[in-house]
């Protein structure tokens, strides 16, 4: 399945003016995927809590973040779910370098396998490329970041 | 060929971003490679069988072998860091 058909099945796109942190940021990215059986509450909790362990890893480059956790700790089917910020919130996590988000990505693996993998690197193509990335900071219509996602 | 690992905390994710750089970098210095991903677990029975891993910032601190070559990333997605430190450790 292609990113655009999770965020379908899953009603998981979201655009949103901004959050108030980076927890919330997370949460509200998770909801969706929780509310569907795509994850556990406990997955949130675990990308909140490695979040606050090891700083926001996941952040790629040019403030896009995709937080993820294990398979073990909550996930029930592979899923994905896109959060954008009209203002990126700051992911200030004690202890670590201050970085900002305004792309969020929860990845959801329900085993390593080829559907991950092809998640991922449909993921990295739409990053790479910087008049993708500027679509989807710019578009407020859930069609037109939905049609993003077509040409592959 | 070169064997090559990356890890990361949970072995799919952020290692699965790393493999796909890498073998981008690997095609453009054209050198053939063989890239694993695993998590730090996973990644403590395999390393003796890599030429190089590498790891993410924040869990390359967690990984000590003495006789594999381990290369920390601070930015999953920059190529130039990549290409960089490739470079510096196949020399």
């Amino acid at each position: 399945m292609r990113i655009k058909d999770y965020l379908i099945k899953f009603n998981s796109l979201q655009i949103l003016e901004g959050a108030s942190s980076w927890e919330e940021a997370i949460q509200i990215a998770a909801t969706p995927l929780e509310d569907s059986g795509v994850i556990e509450r406990s997955y949130t909790e675990a990308m909140i809590n490695i979040t606050k362990e090891k700083g926001p890893y996941y952040i790629l480059g040019d403030n896009i973040a995709m937080p993820h956790s294990k398979p073990s700790n909550g996930a029930i089917q592979t899923g994905v779910s896109l959060l954008l910020l009209k203002k990126a919130v700051a992911f200030d996590v004690n202890g670590f370098d201050k970085r900002y988000a305004d792309i969020i990505f929860v990845l959801v693996a329900k085993e390593k396998g080829e559907d991950v993998q092809n998640v991922v690197a449909e993921l990295l193509n739409i990053v790479e490329n910087s008049e993708k990335v500027k679509k989807l900071r710019s578009s407020t219509k859930k069609k037109e970041i939905l049609d993003l996602f077509d040409e592959n | 060929m070169v064997k090559v690992l990356a890890v990361c905390g949970n072995g799919m994710g952020t290692s699965m971003v790393i493999k796909m750089k890498v073998q981008k970098v690997f095609k453009m210095l054209d050198i053939s490679a063989q890239v694993s991903y695993a998590s730090l677990e996973q990644a403590e029975d395999l390393i003796e069988d890599f030429d190089l891993v590498l790891a993410s910032a924040h869990v390359a601190d967690d990984l000590n072998f003495t006789h594999t070559k381990i290369i920390s990333l601070m930015n999953l997605i920059d190529e130039n860091e990549l290409y960089e430190k490739l470079v510096g450790a196949l020399k």
